[in-house]
């Protein structure tokens, strides 16, 4: 990754891990990567992988303890929030960096109308502003995420809102401090697919009118694939595979990425086929090892993978993976063993 | 383009309704069939709870499921397809409308003559958190259907049993004894799946079953589904809002907006050849496949309007492309237009 002016949010070698009574967990082991303005950067990967704790690193929103971030830096128009103390951080959180969260039922708080909730941001970070300024930022900014007659809905409370139209509301509520950066955390998946058109629809049209960057976290690859530059994918708290969006789906170097896409149900060829899975599971946070995290349930497994850590390696158009045994052109992992051994997942 | 004869209209007798056509196996006769099933919810206000009004889940819906066959059923959130799946297990009592299954009108039937039905119709729910009681052992959970229907002898003999179920759902035998906190999402669903199956039902009601999983399980679910019906003749119904996955799984597919089929094809009909206006839009609005797909997104403004108070006449209107006057004044038939078994409710793209 390049170290240019342009790139707006610089994260190297972030570890963010817990600290229970099962032992350490390492959520976050590790990874690195950068977001340029004006781009998005999709982080995607199945639940526990560690992508949601990254979001939440960023924004500085982990109680600590448990949490300990033991090493990383989070360079963020080159300050290292890491190092921010908590008065510093709330004046980034909101205003520079805003954040969009899964379930917009659960993120407004239903005893106050939703005006007053996107107001209570712009307060937050202009507290010399009059009343009637922040209602009418308020005003504008629903208006502009597409809220028909917004005065009046201002006064409604969040039950009285459909999922995207509240999807919306936080929406509203990210963008009214005029953010460099918004992390959406799975915005979508709580809503219907014709609403979670509209809602990416509303991203990608904010991201262009206001060059915002947009570090967008999903399981969703059809979602990467609308809407991300780059993606990178991660498992058990590593980033095992970085490349331009497109490149990840015409040339999926890293055989879980290879899985993931091919578990994807739908008709291929026309015809029906069994889907590929990808045996096993992910192993508990608390025994991530230092070896390819992966190996118990790759097709390519050999004792190199057991016994040491793969680095991300470079194959080619900024297209990087860590796997011992993946070759540039792709190495069709799942076509060499066929998958038998389903049974114990 | 319309090769249909004029057939099915609102209030026909139930022969000739669109789901006793509609089956692909022509004369065979379905396992199940739904006639003109509808639930309307009483809204109850007041110290008197006198009824106010109505929430029409699910209006006047007329499908069939063959036996071996899975049947898709799509549709957003308060489209009625998880009140139509309850409502024909009779875990919510039907408004009206009859339900066939296997030649017996469950409609008709009084809780204690439903009750050797219950074993042939089990259910697999969404959420494999709360669908399963967390103080209960996974030997107890799945054989409690076994021992309320007074199956599977005695205590030994179930446990046999039961451990033959979770080794056909891919779990180990000696997972009788743990509880369902110690296991992962995809484990406990096939922990409901063998729940399901422990009475022998020769019809499952997937609702949403594999759309809180993660895709790599969810493949893996999908797969034993599809084998237990290879293997076992089950057939599904498949309620999902996810299409890719119903595109996978079923051989017919139906949707529904607002309490109303919409549209009901084969599978590869529906997908190659959608004609409502809204099937279009909710095929247009899945993400695609990869960044090179080409797609032409037609994004649907609005959203689905209260079943409360349903709009009259078509229920899609209010978001419809093509919509004209006359589709607020009455509720379109259902049409047969294309392939045979493709039924559409909208005259305007005959």
């Amino acid at each position: 990754m390049s170290q240019s002016s342009d790139v707006l949010l610089d994260v190297q070698d972030l570890r963010t891990h817990f600290y229970t009574d099962a032992g350490i967990a390492r959520a976050v082991d590790g990874i690195s990567f950068d977001i340029k303005r004006g781009e998005c950067v999709a982080l995607v990967g199945e639940s526990g992988c560690g992508k949601s704790v990254t979001s939440l690193s960023i924004m500085r929103l982990l109680a600590m303890p448990p949490a300990r971030m033991p090493s990383g830096k989070i360079l963020f128009k080159g300050r290292d929030l890491a190092r921010l103390n908590e008065n510093e951080m709330c004046s980034v959180r909101g205003k520079e960096i805003a954040m969009i969260f899964q379930e917009p039922q659960s993120a407004l708080n239903p005893v106050f109308t939703v005006g007053d909730q996107i107001a209570e941001a712009f307060m937050t970070h202009h507290p010399q502003a009059k009343a009637k300024e922040a209602w009418d930022k308020t005003i504008e900014a629903m208006r502009q995420v597409g809220i028909p007659d917004s005065e009046r809905r201002a006064l409604d409370y969040p039950h009285q809102l459909s999922g995207g139209m509240k999807q919306r509301i936080c929406i509203a509520m990210a963008l009214i401090c005029g953010p460099e950066l918004i992390i959406a955390d799975e915005p979508t998946t709580a809503l219907d697919v014709t609403i979670q058109a509209q809602i990416l629809e509303l991203l990608r049209k904010l991201q262009k009118e206001r060059h915002l960057s947009l570090l967008l976290i999903t399981h969703d690859l059809g979602v990467v694939a609308e809407m991300a530059e780059r993606t990178c994918v991660m498992y058990a708290g590593k980033i095992i595979e970085q490349s331009p969006t497109a490149d990840v789906f015409r040339r999926p170097l890293h055989p879980y990425t290879q899985g993931l896409l091919r578990a994807r149900p739908g008709i291929v060829g026309g015809t029906k086929h069994r889907l590929s899975v990808i045996p096993g599971m992910v192993p508990a946070a608390t025994r991530f090892e230092d070896n390819c995290r992966f190996n118990p349930r790759c097709p390519l497994c050999t004792q190199e993978c057991k016994d040491k850590e793969p680095a991300l390696v470079d194959y080619g158009d900024h297209h990087r993976a860590a796997c011992w045994h993946t070759k540039a052109e792709g190495i069709d992992a799942w076509r060499v063993e066929p998958i038998a051994k389903e049974q114990h997942a | 383009m319309s090769d249909a004869t004029p057939i099915s209209r609102g209030g026909i007798s139930a022969t000739e309704s669109p789901a006793a056509v509609a089956t692909p196996t022509g004369g065979k006769t379905p396992l199940l069939e739904v006639r003109h099933l509808t639930k309307h919810f009483p809204i109850k206000r007041g110290l008197l709870s006198s009824t106010v009004g109505h929430v029409k889940a699910v209006t006047d819906v007329s499908i069939s499921v063959n036996a071996g066959e899975t049947v898709g059923l799509v549709g957003e959130s308060g489209c009625g397809k998880t009140t139509l799946g309850r409502t024909l297990l009779r875990l919510i009592e039907p408004t009206s409308g009859d339900i066939i299954f296997d030649g017996v009108n469950l409609a008709k039937l009084s809780q204690e003559e439903l009750r050797p039905y219950r074993k042939a119709m089990q259910i697999i729910f969404q959420d494999p958190y709360s669908s399963l009681n967390p103080r209960m052992t996974v030997e107890q959970i799945i054989a409690e259907g076994l021992v309320v229907h007074g199956m599977g002898g005695t205590l030994r003999e179930r446990r046999l049993i039961v451990q033959d179920l979770l080794k056909r759902v891919g779990l180990a035998p000696q997972a009788i004894e743990r509880y369902p906190h110690e296991f992962s999402g995809g484990q406990r669903q096939r922990i409901g799946i063998a729940r399901a199956l422990a009475v022998k039902p020769r019809f499952i009601v997937c609702d949403e079953a594999v759309s809180a999983l993660d895709v790599s399980v969810q493949a893996q679910i999908i797969n034993l589904l599809m084998d237990l019906q290879q293997e076992m003749g089950i057939s599904y119904l498949f309620i999902a809002h996810d299409l890719s996955v119903v595109e996978h799984i079923a051989h017919r597919v139906a949707v529904m907006y607002l309490g109303n089929v919409v549209e009901q094809a084969d599978t590869k009909d529906l997908f190659s050849d959608p004609r409502h206006p809204y099937t279009r839009a909710l095929l247009s609005a899945v993400p695609k496949r990869t960044p090179d797909d080409a797609k032409t997104r037609q994004i649907l403004g609005g959203e689905p309007p209260s079943p409360i108070n349903p709009p009259p006449g078509c229920p899609f209107e209010p978001r419809c492309p093509l919509r004209v006057p006359a589709c607020k004044e009455k509720l379109p038939d259902l049409e047969q237009m294309g392939a045979p078994g493709h039924w559409v409710r909208c005259p305007l793209v005959r």
